[in-house]
């Protein structure tokens, strides 16, 4: 018995060193006895059998948890890699996709084409229609760009109204297939509601090359894709290797742009505005010149579309007008001026969608004691036609304040005397290209009727680009009061333009006939 | 007196309450004045299945109204953990008492105690005659 005992036990100790090594489903057999050491034995069991439970129920929680953990990874993977609006493939998934064809295209040879799409004017359908407008829009052009690609092509949104198409395999003529469709649908206007919006789109594409990485192939899509849009708009633009180039000659100069600023490298020209009558300077011109460290002293025409294109503008137009209202207020404390003296800034129509210009004059008027009617802000007529809330709240506010207003370049674009006639403007300034052959016949019908025409909207016409004598005094013929031009005076630095009107208070005019 | 065999079927009263059913390997449910008698069969193991048979002839021979219950666990080999969970979850009973004899039967019983706490009194006996005691103050009407 006690030998049956001393058996039964180390059963027992093997039994629990195998459940301690792990084996958790192994079980010690009890005797028939039913006594002490068969109820440590079932108490051993049960305990395991427990053991045993709970590890199986722990791993599957830890199953059930990593699957849940897994799918939520799957979801915020999908949600990361989708544009939430149109449910495109957002940067993310297009630059991935484009890695992987790049890939591809190694072994299999077919290279990649990228296609970029940014949509023309956009920024105004969210102006005038509102932001809800603007989504469905955006909507719809992902609507149609699935519609015209291949299945194996992959549609992106990379943000804002700029979209992408990529080509897997592609050809130059694979490739422009597709661009082309997309260029189509997108030009069918989109109807929603009440609401008809042209979606026309400036495309860029890109055949990638050998060995190109993705960044390098999206940089060159978008590159042509601004040429596109430099361009004219709604057309394809193939990306070449000049467009790059002129791309970073473009992002240097906005660079040195916004340090010519900061550096003070401008520097202002006037021209003096003459009354035709009478030969009195009523005011100057304020024109920008950049003295560049390098290339010496620029013309506005040479570095203003960049800065507008680069937004640099913004900094330069704010330096110009302080600039400007310091200058004449020098003047108006050292000389003594006409009381009509006015000095004329060049505004563009960034500036004029700025919510704080009005306060930035306003403030510039009270720093330096002017009155608001010594100055006029010109505006080209092109900066008019979008006609935004802002800019027609800028335009009213500093006619209110007593600001002149004035069109400037009329005739280079399209806007009509009607629609003038709407616009909080007083003064009109016509293009010099249309003082070109003035002596012809016809031309001087012409001019004649421009100018009875601005007279019949209670506008004033001021001519630019007066050269000679006969251009002045065929103007005054015809009555218009003011003018400026290199028959009168060159555009002067500020020592020249200082000297002269300390000097005196008329220029020569035509001798009266 | 009726006595119920796990199959369902309610038997004559005049039948011994302590009987064997027809079938040994799934114990025998009986009415014992007020007490429903659930004996598990010795020297088996009790799988869910088997507990869950009982359960229903015990929830029959309670016909919704809860009644005191003794299980008798003598001789079993052993109970799984979702057998012991039964017994905490019976909605026809008012009070359970465990009985076995051996320290086996109390090992056993001790686990059914700890298994999921039930909403009514669990008790281990070692003789059925202390249990049906017990029982009794929770028997209808008292």
């Amino acid at each position: 018995m006690e030998h049956n005992s001393d058996q039964r036990l180390t059963q027992l100790i093997e039994g629990i060193v195998r459940l301690s090594r792990g084996d958790l489903a192994s079980r010690i057999e009890p005797s028939a006895a039913r006594d002490e050491i068969d109820a440590v034995i079932i108490g051993v069991n049960l305990l395991a059998e427990e053991l045993e439970q709970v590890y199986d129920q722990f791993e599957k929680r830890v199953e059930n948890r990593t699957a849940m953990l897994r799918q939520a990874h799957r979801d915020m993977q999908k949600m990361a890699m989708s544009d939430g609006l149109t449910g495109l493939a957002n940067r993310v998934a297009l630059m991935n996709a484009l890695e992987q064809t790049l890939l591809e295209a190694k072994t299999f040879g077919s290279p990649p084409a990228l296609i970029l799409l940014d949509l023309d004017s956009f920024k105004n359908v969210n102006d005038r229609f509102g932001h809800d407008a603007g989504d469905r829009v955006l909507q719809q052009v992902a609507a149609r760009l699935n519609g015209v690609v291949r299945g194996s092509d992959l549609v992106a949104r990379l943000g804002g109204d700029e979209f992408a198409i990529l080509v897997p395999a592609a050809t130059m003529d694979s490739a422009m297939r597709v661009a082309n469709r997309a260029l189509e649908s997108l030009g069918q206007i989109i109807e929603l509601d009440e609401v008809h919006v042209n979606s026309r789109a400036s495309i860029g594409l890109r055949l990638a090359e050998q060995n190109q990485s993705a960044e390098a192939v999206l940089l060159d899509a978008d590159t042509a894709m601004y040429a596109a849009k430099r361009e004219g708009r709604n057309i394809i633009k193939v990306f070449e290797p000049m467009m790059m180039y002129h791309r970073k000659l473009r992002s240097q100069m906005a660079t040195e742009l916004r340090s010519a600023v900061r550096d003070d490298e401008l520097e202002l020209n006037y021209q003096p505005v003459v009354e035709l009558d009478t030969g009195l300077i009523q005011g100057m011109e304020v024109l920008v010149r950049w003295n560049h460290p390098v290339r010496g002293l620029l013309q506005p025409d040479t570095f203003i579309p960049y800065a507008e294109e680069t937004g640099a503008i913004h900094d330069i137009d704010r330096w110009v007008i302080a600039h400007a209202l310091e200058r004449l207020a020098r003047w108006r404390n050292e000389l003594t001026l006409h009381p009509s003296f006015q000095l004329r800034v060049n505004l563009s129509a960034v500036e004029l969608s700025q919510l704080d210009l009005v306060e930035y004059i306003r403030s510039l008027l009270k720093k330096f004691d002017l009155p608001a009617s010594c100055l006029v802000v010109e505006i080209t007529e092109s900066a008019m036609i979008t006609r935004g809330e802002v800019e027609m709240y800028s335009l009213l506010s500093l006619q209110k304040m007593g600001v002149g207003i004035e069109i400037d370049d009329f005739g280079t674009g399209y806007s009509s005397i009607s629609y003038l006639r709407s616009l909080p403007v007083s003064m009109v300034k016509v293009d010099r290209s249309l003082l070109q052959d003035l002596e012809d016949g016809s031309r001087y019908e012409f001019i004649r009727a421009i100018l009875q025409l601005i007279r019949a909207a209670g506008l004033q016409a001021l001519f630019e680009g007066i050269e000679t004598e006969t251009q002045a005094r065929t103007l005054r013929e015809l009555g218009c009061t003011s003018g400026q031009g290199y028959f009168f005076s060159r555009p002067l630095a500020e020592a020249a333009a200082t000297a002269l009107i300390s000097s005196t208070t008329h220029l020569k005019v035509p001798d009266l006939v | 007196m009726a006595s119920v065999t796990p199959s369902g079927s309610l038997e004559p009263d005049n039948t011994d309450p302590v009987r064997q059913s027809p079938d040994e390997g799934t114990g025998f449910v009986s009415d014992a004045e007020g007490i429903t008698r659930v004996a598990l069969p010795a020297g088996k193991h009790i799988s869910s299945a088997l507990a869950q048979s009982a359960a229903q002839v015990a929830a029959q021979l309670a016909a919704g109204k809860p009644r005191p219950v003794m299980v008798d666990i003598t001789g079993i080999l052993s109970i799984d953990r979702e057998a012991r969970n039964l017994i905490g979850r019976a909605t026809s009973a008012s009070a359970v008492a465990i009985v076995g004899s051996s320290p086996v039967d109390r090992v056993v019983g001790n686990f059914i105690l700890g298994a999921e706490p039930p909403d009514f009194p669990v008790q281990f006996f070692s003789a059925a005659a202390e249990a049906l005691l017990w029982l009794d103050r929770y028997r209808d009407g008292t």
